[in-house]
C-alpha cells in the first residue's frame, strides 16, 4: 500500500472518526456529564453563559427551553435507584422528602425527551399542590395501572424518562439536589413478571 | 509496518482535531434548534403564547403544567420592557440571548407585589444609568436589567395547577406587556 493511499484512508478515518463521536458525545451529553443524584441527571451549566463548549453545543442542538437557575432545576432520571432502566410495563414508586423548593412537578417522557401523554383524565403530569403527603415525604405511584393516592400514569410500553422540575428552589447554593435529598425511584413489579 | 502506524498515528490525531472541530462549530453553524421551533410558531417574531401540553408544541422536555410567553426584543430598537397585571399560581421569567443563554431570569416570589416590571437595557447603559439615577434602584418603578446581548426573547412561565386557572393564566399571559422602544 502507498504511503499516499495510507494518508488518505487515515484522513478518512479521522473524519468519520471523529465526526461520529462529537456527535455521539454532544447528543449524550446529559448521560455523560450531568451531574448525578441517585439516579436523576441534571446539567447545571445549561444556559449559563461561561459554560463549556460541549454543554454550548448540547445547549444549541437540544431544542429545550432555556430555564434560568433561579426559576428552577430539572432532573430527569431513565433508570430506577438500582440502575435498571424505566420500563413503562412496571410499576414503580418514586419516594422523596418534600424539597426546598415552592413547587415540583413529575412527569413521564418518551427518551427524546417528547412528552408522553396519558389518555385524558388519566394523570400524565403532578404537582406538589396535588399531592397527598405524609408528613415532609411524599410517595408517586407511576405504573400502567390504576393506582391509590398519588397516580402518575404510564400509557406506553418502553423505555422513558421521568423528570423532575423543582420551581423557585430556595437554597443559597442554588441547588436543591445538594440541599435535599432527591426521591428514590423503586421498581415494585413488572406486567409480565 | 512502520507505514501503517503512520496511518495509525494520523487517524487517531486527526480524529481527536476533527471531534474538537466539531463540537467547537456546532454553535457557530447552526442556529439553535429552539429558535427554530419558535420560529416555525412565528415566523414574524410578535409576541406567542402556547400551552406545554399542546400536541403541536415539540419543544424536548417541556412541561404540560405550565403556559408560555415569548416576547422578541432588539435593543438597538430601545429598551425592552417587561411588565404584568394579575395574579397566578406561580411564574418566571427569563431573558435569552439567541444562543441560549439565560441572561437573567426571576421569579414572581422575587418581584415586589408579585408583578413582574423590568426594563431591559444594553450592558453600556448601566454605567450611565446608575450616574444619572444614583440611589435608584428603578426606572419609572421598573427595576433596570443590563445584558451583553442587544438581540434576544423573554420567556414567561406561569403554572396551571388544574383546569380552573386556564383561563386566569391565559388572561395573564396575554395582558403582560412586552414592548421595546
Amino acid at each position: 500500500m502507498s504511503r499516499a493511499t495510507i494518508i488518505v484512508l487515515a484522513l478518512i478515518a479521522a473524519f468519520v472518526t471523529g465526526t461520529a463521536t462529537a456527535g455521539f458525545v454532544v447528543t449524550h451529553w446529559l448521560a455523560l456529564y450531568g451531574q448525578q443524584t441517585g439516579p436523576w441527571q441534571r446539567l447545571a451549566t445549561l444556559g449559563q453563559t461561561d459554560n463549556d463548549p460541549y454543554t454550548r453545543a448540547f445547549q444549541q442542538i437540544s431544542g429545550q427551553l432555556p430555564i434560568g437557575s433561579a426559576e428552577g432545576q430539572i432532573y430527569v432520571a431513565n433508570k430506577d435507584s438500582d440502575n435498571q432502566a424505566l420500563d413503562a410495563a412496571c410499576h414503580y414508586n418514586v419516594e422523596g422528602d418534600v424539597p426546598s423548593a415552592r413547587l415540583f412537578t413529575l412527569r413521564s417522557e418518551a427518551l427524546n425527551r417528547q412528552l408522553i401523554k396519558a389518555n385524558a383524565p388519566l394523570p400524565s403530569a403532578l404537582h406538589s399542590d396535588q399531592l397527598l403527603f405524609n408528613g415532609t415525604s411524599f410517595l408517586i405511584s407511576v405504573a400502567p395501572t390504576v393506582q391509590p393516592d398519588n397516580w402518575l400514569a404510564l400509557p406506553t410500553a418502553g423505555a422513558f424518562n421521568l423528570v423532575l422540575t423543582y420551581y423557585d428552589v430556595a437554597v443559597i447554593n442554588d441547588d436543591a439536589g445538594n440541599s435535599t435529598r432527591l426521591p428514590r425511584i423503586t421498581k415494585i413489579g413488572c406486567a409480565d413478571a | 509496518m512502520l507505514k501503517l502506524a503512520y496511518g495509525v498515528l494520523l487517524a487517531f490525531f486527526g480524529a481527536i482535531l476533527v471531534h474538537i472541530a466539531i463540537v467547537f462549530l456546532i454553535p457557530r453553524l447552526n442556529e439553535p434548534r429552539v429558535l427554530t421551533q419558535l420560529q416555525s410558531l412565528n415566523q414574524t417574531r410578535d409576541p406567542l403564547m402556547f400551552s406545554g401540553a399542546e400536541d403541536k408544541i415539540a419543544f424536548p422536555g417541556i412541561d404540560p403544567l405550565f403556559r408560555y410567553r415569548i416576547c422578541f426584543y432588539n435593543l438597538e430598537d430601545g429598551p425592552f420592557q417587561l411588565v404584568s397585571s394579575g395574579d397566578v399560581a406561580f411564574f418566571s421569567a427569563a431573558l435569552v440571548s439567541f444562543n441560549g443563554d439565560v441572561l437573567f431570569s426571576i421569579t414572581d416570589r422575587q418581584t415586589i407585589n408579585r408583578t413582574l416590571n423590568i426594563d431591559v437595557r444594553p450592558a453600556s447603559e448601566q454605567q450611565r444609568l446608575s450616574q444619572n439615577q444614583a440611589g435608584d434602584a428603578t426606572v419609572d418603578g421598573a427595576v433596570p436589567v443590563f445584558v451583553p446581548a442587544s438581540e434576544g426573547y423573554a420567556i414567561v412561565r406561569a403554572f396551571v395547577p388544574d383546569k380552573s386557572w386556564e383561563e386566569i393564566t391565559d388572561n395573564f399571559l396575554t395582558d403582560i406587556v412586552c414592548q421595546s422602544g
